[in-house]
């Protein structure tokens, strides 16, 4: 494979950025080779606040484990 | 034949972390950040405790990309110059790179954590009365 590329003409109007952040890039010109990487982290549990409704049955508490053991 | 950038208008309003705003060409360009974001109810006193290695996040391997297929390329630049009429950034953060004008290797990278510590929404006895 060959890969063969003409320029011509290029004009372009107007940009609007809000932020180039965090390695990222905005380029007017030319580039042989790109490579953004980013690794980001939030997990959904240090949104989940502690306190959770319990599921068990009020009275008596029967689980699955507790069936199979009786049987 | 190498292509001038021709910008009528530039207006960028900040420039903030180790960002960069280059006008002319460049070879390479490696920029990198590493952040941890904590977030606390009831406001951060001190960064210490959240130092970078005790996070997985900061030396975690880069997936590798896939192998580079050797392609010949040739371009042709018939005009000389790539015309923008107006750019507006309003900010450049955290490493991040504004540049007019070629830039031959880029390669960047950024590493994010996220840390939000929550007070109990609910009292103990308060749940207690639900049991």
């Amino acid at each position: 494979m060959y890969f063969e590329v003409h320029n011509w003409d290029l004009k372009v109007g107007n940009v609007d950025i809000k932020a180039v952040s965090s390695s990222s890039l905005f380029l007017v010109g030319d580039n042989d080779c790109m490579q953004l990487y980013s690794f980001y982290d939030t997990p959904p549990d240090s949104y989940i606040v502690g306190s959770l409704v319990p599921l068990s049955r009020v009275g008596g508490v029967e689980t699955a484990n507790d069936t199979n053991n009786q049987g | 034949m190498i292509r001038t950038t021709k910008v009528n208008f530039f207006r960028v309003n900040s420039v903030a972390f180790s960002s960069i705003l280059e006008i002319g060409d460049a070879t390479h360009c490696y920029p990198e950040t590493n952040i941890i974001a904590v977030q606390k109810e009831g406001g951060v006193e001190s960064d210490e405790g959240y130092e970078f290695d005790k996070y997985s996040l900061f030396d975690k391997q880069k997936p590798p990309l896939p192998p580079i297929t050797n392609v010949p390329k040739k371009t042709y630049n018939h005009k000389k110059s790539l015309h923008v009429d107006a750019i507006n950034i309003t900010g450049v953060t955290s490493s991040g790179v504004v540049q007019l004008g070629n830039l031959k290797n880029v390669e960047a990278e950024s590493r994010i954590k996220h840390i939000r510590i929550l007070e109990d929404e609910q009292a103990d006895d308060e749940l207690n009365s639900i049991r």
